[in-house]
């Protein structure tokens, strides 16, 4: 009977039920067969209001919510356009920089692809690059920047396996320029530059656009520099990017109007919604978990078949990158991070070197077919059949498993800042 | 009864709306208060507790609106499929069965969240402003139970369209 009722309550989840509702059901179902009061999975979601990080999260969604709606894009991709826009490949490299900016303030909740993707596809074409690559370059952008501070994927890591957001934050920072650093070689490598118009590089240039783009470029020098001299907390730093950057666009470029800000609003929200919900009901799930000493169990099993660090580590990889390739990554984390966490303390891995694999992983797992999320956004975007946007995100599928393989078997890169 | 239903679902949808400029307005105002005042050695103990309980607030609000717009996050494995081969009568029933089993569930975590509500009402102590941690806990059950009825609007509505046909073209 407790089989059938959980075997169900998998098939709902792969029906598409929401995953707090099959939380939920899963919570629900396993206190009843334990025989305990069912409240305990509401006292289990109320302990989600002692957290003090979890400020951060609505506050820096909003953040991203308002540059993505505001005239910031195109002034962030003038700016380095600026920079980098005169060497072959630069306009490639630029997209991926502010592609990787944006996803770290928005989440890689889809708005990067939706606010970048239109600007950068006619640039990318027009500098000679192929439809196929365009697209896939930009379909992969779309998730690029979630090892950065202050990503949202990053904060709920450290919420649910009590890492130090502050270490994940600086952990994140090498790999991620690693990521971007093997696609920005790709980019140089695929341009077809021969019919390229030139772009000369000017000084003049350089200074207007970074006067244009001034108080967004701050943002990021600002939240970490806050956070890493002491000046303030990631909870407080977040509530400053908010209001900063509500002021700058509403105020000092005027980009939103007053009147569309409740609907901005509402969409953050709407997305912290989502993401608590799950976080609340999983909650009751961990919990019966730990009851059940479901991790010992299946660290016991796994000792069976593997007996190494590295063996377990390629498992992993491949665990997890099925799981970012079936599940949102907010759900993937909220879900797996208390299954993983104590198997891999087991096997000696550092916390905050196995968030670098977790978070690498799931990104990856937004191109990975059959289901990657980033693949179904970029199919409506650009209105492209899905298969299409499966050969074009190919490449640089492979590109990231190389760089997932040295994060993974190279800890230094991720813990150089930490020990 | 169609109609009422559906006037009543925008009602809910309008005031979550409200509730939500505002709480997120004042979650941004006390924060930034909070930490203004803690720099000037000046802080106010109840400004922390309350703004996390602004955010609380704010999940179940979100979790309100997402259900309206069927915005939750899902596997979706076999949606995405039927959407992508454009098989629209089997993703509307698919559907209608997720809206089924949601109402189901989220009622039940509604009597859950009531059970625990009544005990804190009777047991629980003042958490911030004189506010007792009944009503705080208060915002599980009415916030689950409003997510409750849009998924049981969302069925009923699916059976209208079915009807109608639009959804099938």
């Amino acid at each position: 009977m407790t089989v059938l009722v959980f075997v169900g309550i998998l098939g709902c989840a792969i029906l598409g039920v929401p995953l707090f509702v099959v939380m939920g059901l899963f919570a629900l179902s396993a206190f009843t067969i334990a025989d305990v009061s069912t409240s305990s999975i509401a006292i289990e979601i109320y302990r989600l209001s002692s957290s003090s990080t979890l400020m951060t999260i609505p506050l820096f969604t909003l953040a991203g919510y308002l540059m993505a709606e505001s005239g910031a894009p195109k002034r962030l991709l003038r700016f380095a356009e600026a920079i980098i826009g005169w060497m072959p490949g630069g306009v490639a490299i630029v997209g991926l920089f502010v592609c990787a900016f944006f996803t770290a303030f928005t989440g890689a909740s889809g708005v990067t692809i939706i606010a970048l993707g239109g600007l950068l596809y006619p640039i990318l074409k027009n500098e000679g690059y192929t439809d196929k690559f365009s697209i896939g370059l930009i379909t992969t952008s779309g998730s690029l920047g979630l090892l950065f501070p202050p990503s949202l994927p990053i904060i709920l890591y450290g919420v649910v396996a009590k890492v130090d957001i502050n270490d994940l934050f600086k952990a994140g920072i090498v790999p991620g320029i690693l990521l971007i650093g093997i696609l920005s070689l790709w980019a140089i490598k695929n341009g077809n530059f021969a019919g390229r118009k030139k772009i000369k590089f000017s000084s003049a240039e350089v200074l207007a656009s970074f006067k244009g783009a001034f108080f967004e470029i701050m943002l990021p020098v600002g939240v970490l520099s806050g956070i890493y001299g002491g000046l303030v907390t990631p909870s407080e730093a977040a509530a400053f990017t908010a209001f900063y950057v509500l002021l700058i666009e509403c105020f000092v470029y005027r980009d939103i109007k007053l009147s569309k800000l409740p609907s901005i609003v509402v969409d953050s929200t709407c997305l912290v919604g989502t993401i608590l919900l799950i976080l609340c009901c999983a909650l009751g799930v961990t919990n019966y978990i730990v009851d059940e000493e479901i991790p010992t169990l299946l660290f016991e099993y796994i000792r069976l078949v593997i007996s190494n660090k590295y063996a377990f580590l390629a498992f992993l990889n491949i665990f997890l990158l099925v799981v970012g390739s079936l599940m949102d990554i907010f759900s993937a984390i909220i879900v797996v991070v208390p299954l993983i966490t104590p198997i891999a303390m087991e096997f000696g891995i550092h916390p905050v070197h196995l968030a670098m694999i977790f978070l690498t992983n799931l990104e990856i797992g937004y191109i990975t077919p059959p289901v990657g999320i980033n693949l179904f956004i970029s199919s409506i975007r650009f209105n492209r059949p899905i298969i299409e946007l499966y050969k074009s995100s190919l490449p640089f599928l492979l590109l990231l498993l190389v760089a997932l393989i040295i994060i993974t078997y190279v800890p230094f890169i991720s813990l150089f800042w930490i020990q | 009864m169609y109609k009422f239903l559906t006037k009543l679902d925008k009602l809910v949808d309008r005031v979550t709306i409200f509730f939500v400029v505002l709480t997120m307005a004042v979650l941004l105002v006390s924060s930034i208060t909070g930490i203004v005042l803690r720099w000037t050695n000046t802080p106010l103990v109840w400004i922390e507790p309350f703004v996390r309980h602004l955010v609380f607030l704010l999940a179940f609000l979100g979790g309100i609106i997402a259900a309206g717009r069927n915005a939750h996050i899902s596997i979706d494995i076999l949606g995405r499929y039927f959407e992508a081969f454009h098989n629209k009568k089997i993703k509307m029933r698919f559907d209608r069965l997720i809206y089924f089993i949601s109402f189901f569930a989220v009622v039940w975590l509604t009597d859950s969240a009531y059970g625990f509500y009544v005990v804190e009402l009777q047991y629980g102590k003042e958490v911030f402003l004189g506010i007792h941690s009944g009503f705080l806990v208060g915002i599980i059950p009415v916030g689950f139970s409003l997510i409750a009825f849009r998924f049981f609007y969302k069925f009923v509505n699916s059976f209208s369209i079915f009807h109608d046909g639009e959804a099938i073209e």
